[in-house]
This record gives structure tokens, sequence and C-alpha cells, in this order.
């Protein structure tokens, strides 16, 4: 009986893997699970520029995995995006597209345009026919003006002048389309998006902790990390150690236990555990 | 049968596990935004000819799911000066057809020295969408002017057929309207009857239609260029309202 595996291969797909998969499902070895964050991302227009904030909640399933993650990724001098998704996919695919913006601006000698960024990552993105699990706001200043443009994973993009994502980008959004208004100043612009991102970061689970805002305009790029932190801890107000004798002893019964040695063994310690045990 | 028993494997058996299984294994491997439906059009989109041009129009509604993504979304592509095509189905897949498609005929009228026919789009639309048709999911309606032919509207549906049509709809909402536009519709209409007809008919799908909604955008194509109007939701025209 000789084996399959030692036959030439045939040529065409092979499926081997996928029979390895169905055997490991059967056994109840299931594979790992995508890292994903739950998220607020938000990005307003206003007369000078864009503001953008992220809260910086990074979630494992109901576990906080980090509490100060940038959602905020450059992308060059004058464009920035925030990620929604699957971390790793925001991270990696920003990070490409700074770097082929960059050697695009080399190459041109000028500041790259808000389109020629959409555009890549869009034609990149639909490539990959949604299996990159990048949910981005790309904005951005450039000789056109300010944008905010959102890409979903299959690769469909809409600019517009407001805009929020991720799993509180729902409730972002309907503070944003409350008061949202044309021509807002800095400190209204940076009032709502602030609103918004308090908003969702009090009620949605998968978000919280700081809210990290960029305003940027033609001129200037402020960043505010974090911009506040919402629903710090604060200190204890009592302190409950439970002072000794609280629980009153009544009566005290030892007793000897009689018992036969059956088998004995004897273990060295290692000297960090004899340490703790210390 | 057994893997690991090569004499039991009957592979045509096993193809057809794979493919059940194979799903199974999306699901557990694959975020919940992968198994969610992804960004699509359900939308009106309605062109019609008339005596010198064509008259085009689309709601501006973007859903994915329940959610609107985009409640003032351009419908209405431009792929050249004088050349129009209205996109439903996949947002992201009618977007990269629509560039394609603008991309090749910049490129055919450079080479040309001539603005393209309106039926060369037409056919470049329809070569994509038969090409992808089982990857695809895009119905689309190119309409334009061109010197040759003056206004033309050609329908380029799900499969990848195409056809000039005096009139075309294509969208979810374009199943409420079907009755009223084959009524109503006569050859040579003015410029002015085609465009009450064109926006009451969307107007129709966008009050019956759930996928379909907010603004009505038009647009004129004639031998002059193209005539750009928004009619915003509270300004469409009045009808008949449960």
């Amino acid at each position: 009986m000789s084996g399959i595996a030692f036959e030439q291969p045939a040529g065409g797909f092979v499926f081997d893997n996928c029979r390895r998969n169905d055997i490991l499902l059967k056994n109840n070895v299931l594979p790992g699970k995508i890292h994903k964050t739950g998220t607020t991302i938000a990005a307003i227009t206003y007369k000078d520029g864009v503001v953008i904030a992220a809260d910086s909640r990074c979630t494992a399933g109901n576990i906080i995995f980090d509490d100060n993650v940038l959602k905020i990724h450059r992308l060059s001098d004058n464009i920035y995006a925030l990620g929604a998704g699957t971390s790793a996919d925001c991270d990696f695919q920003t990070r490409l597209l700074e770097s082929q913006l960059e050697l695009l601006k080399l190459n041109q000698d000028r500041q790259v345009r808000v389109a020629t960024a959409v555009r890549k990552i869009q034609q990149h993105l639909f490539r990959y026919r949604g299996y990159i699990g990048a949910y981005l706001i790309i904005v951005g200043v450039d000789v056109t003006g300010s944008h905010i443009a959102t890409v979903h994973p299959h690769g469909s993009i809409a600019f517009l002048p407001f805009v929020a994502s991720g799993s509180g980008g729902y409730t972002s959004l309907s503070v944003i389309e409350d008061r949202y208004k044309e021509n807002m100043t800095e400190d209204e612009a940076k009032q709502l998006v602030r609103d918004a991102l308090y908003a969702s970061t009090t009620t949605d689970l998968y978000s919280g902790s700081k809210i990290n805002m960029f305003v940027l305009t033609k001129e200037k790029l402020d960043k505010f990390l974090p911009y506040e932190i919402v629903a710090a801890r604060t200190e204890k107000q009592a302190d409950y150690t439970l002072a000794k004798g609280t629980t009153e002893v009544i009566s005290t019964n030892v007793k000897k236990i009689e018992f036969d040695i059956v088998n004995e063994k004897v273990k060295a310690t290692g000297a960090h555990e004899a340490m703790e045990l210390a | 049968m057994d893997v690991m028993n090569p004499l039991t494997y009957d592979a045509e058996e096993d193809q057809l596990r794979e493919r059940t299984k194979y799903s199974e294994m999306d699901k557990l491997l694959l975020p919940v935004e992968f198994q969610q439906q992804p960004v699509s059009t359900g939308t009106t989109i309605v062109a019609v000819e008339y005596d010198g041009g064509v008259v085009i129009g689309a709601d501006t509604r973007t859903s994915s799911g329940s959610f609107v993504m985009n409640r003032f979304t351009d419908k209405l592509t431009k792929i050249t000066d004088r050349i129009f095509c209205l996109r439903s189905g996949s947002a992201a897949d009618t977007q990269a057809i629509s560039q394609i498609v603008t991309y090749q005929l910049d490129f055919l009228s450079a080479e040309a020295n001539e603005p393209p026919l309106v039926r060369t789009a037409a056919n470049c639309v329809r070569r994509l969408i038969y090409e992808y048709r089982d990857d695809f999911v895009a119905g689309m309606i190119v309409a334009g002017w061109d010197k040759k032919l003056g206004g033309q509207v050609y329908s380029c549906p799900l499969g990848g057929l195409l056809a000039r049509q005096p009139i075309s709809l294509g969208g979810s909402g374009s199943t409420y309207i079907w009755g009223y536009l084959d009524n109503n519709y006569r050859p040579n209409m003015t410029k002015q009857e085609c465009f009450d007809f064109v926006l009451k008919g969307i107007t129709l799908a966008i009050t019956r239609d759930g996928s379909s909604g907010g603004c009505a955008r038009l647009a004129i194509i004639d031998r002059d260029g193209v005539e750009r109007v928004d009619v915003l939701g509270n300004d469409l025209p009045k009808v008949y309202d449960l």
C-alpha cells in the first residue's frame, strides 16, 4: 500500500489543508479567532480643516486588551487615517500606504493628495474582496481643500463632510448629525467631536478609556494625546480591609489524624519557588 | 471515508463535503463584519431618452443591511464629458467598474482624438459585468449623448446582457414603478416633460421602497453638455402618501 504522498502531484488545486481543517474541526480543535477591536472613530470638516478623534481601547472578546492604543495612523504629513475593524489589518495597510505615498511624494516632488491615498487603498482592498477587514476613515488637507473619505473592506468609498465608524460609530454619528453645521469654528468642531466620542465611550462597551484628537489644517497639526480621559478611575472612598479579630473565635478543637504512609516522594524545589514561599 | 487511508478516498464526494465544511470553517475564522452584507446600493435608477438627449435620475441612499451608510450618495457617475453610468448593486463592484471604464475611455479618446461613443462605453461596462458575472453584483445603466446617434440609453443588468432601450430602469425600487413608467412614457417628449417624468418615477419608488430614499439626483445630457439637478427630499413632487 504505497502512500499517495509519494506520487507526483497531478497539478491543479490541492485541498490537503481543507481536509486537515475538517479533521481538526471534527476533533474540536478550533482555530484562533482574529483579533478585532471594537472602536469609535469620528471625523468632521470645519472652516479651516478637519478634526479627527478616536478612543483608545483595544478589546479581545470581553477583555480589554490594551487601554492606550493610538488608532490614528499617519499616511503623510497632510493625510491621516483612522482605523476600525481588524486591528492588524488597519496597522499594516496604513503602514503600507504610508510608504507608498512617501515614495510617490519623493518621485513627483509634490505633496500627495487625499484622492490619491483613497484610490490606492480602494484598489488594494477591492483586490482582496473584503478579506482585509480594515474600515478606514482617511482625512487630509491638500491643494484642493480638506477631505474626509470612508473606505470599506470590500473597496467602496464615499467622500463626506462628517463621518463616524466602528462599534460606537452609530452613537457618535447621531450626536454629529444633530449638531453639525457648515463652516464651524475650530473650538466648535473640537467640542462636537469630543461630545460625539464621549457619548459612545460611555455607552459602547467596546470603546472607552481615552479620547485622542488631531486637528489638521493647511498650516498646522495639533495633537491632543489624550484630549480627555473618560471615566477615569478615582480614589477608593473607603478602606475595605477587615480588622484583625473581626470574626470572633468561639471555641478551638485540635485532633490528631492517624494515617499510614503508602508512597513517599522527595522533590527538590527551585530557588525562586523557595523565595515565593518564604 | 478516511483521508489517512487513501484507498477509500473518493475525490468527488470529498469535494462536495469540502464545499459545505469550508463555509463552517469560514464562520469560525472570520470576524463578524466579514459575514455581514457588503455595502450596497438598494437603489432606484432611471434613464429615459427624449428628443435630443437623455434624462437620468437616481435616489441617494446607500445602505449596509438596515443602516443607511450615506444619505447623499451620487449614483450618477461621470465616465466622459457626455457619458454617465448609473450604479446599482454592490457599491465596491460598481465603483470599480466605473473607474476602470473611465480609465479605458480616457485612453481610447486620447488615441482616437475624439470623444467615445455611448455604445463603446456601454460595451466596456458589459464586458466587465459579463466576465465577472459570478463574482460581481452589479446592474448598471449607461446613458449619454454622442454625435453619431444622439441621446442613448443602454441597460446592462446582472448577467451581462446589453440592450439599447428608449427607457431603462434598475435597482430594487424599479419594481414599484415599471407600471407607471410603461403607462406614461411617450416617444419624443420635450426636455421638461422628460425631466418631470423621471423625477415622478423616482419619487414614487422612494415612497414605496425601503432601500431607496433620501433625495433625487437628476442629470440632463444633450448636445450642449450636462445639466445636473439635485432635488432635496422635501422638494420632491407630491404623491399620494399613506
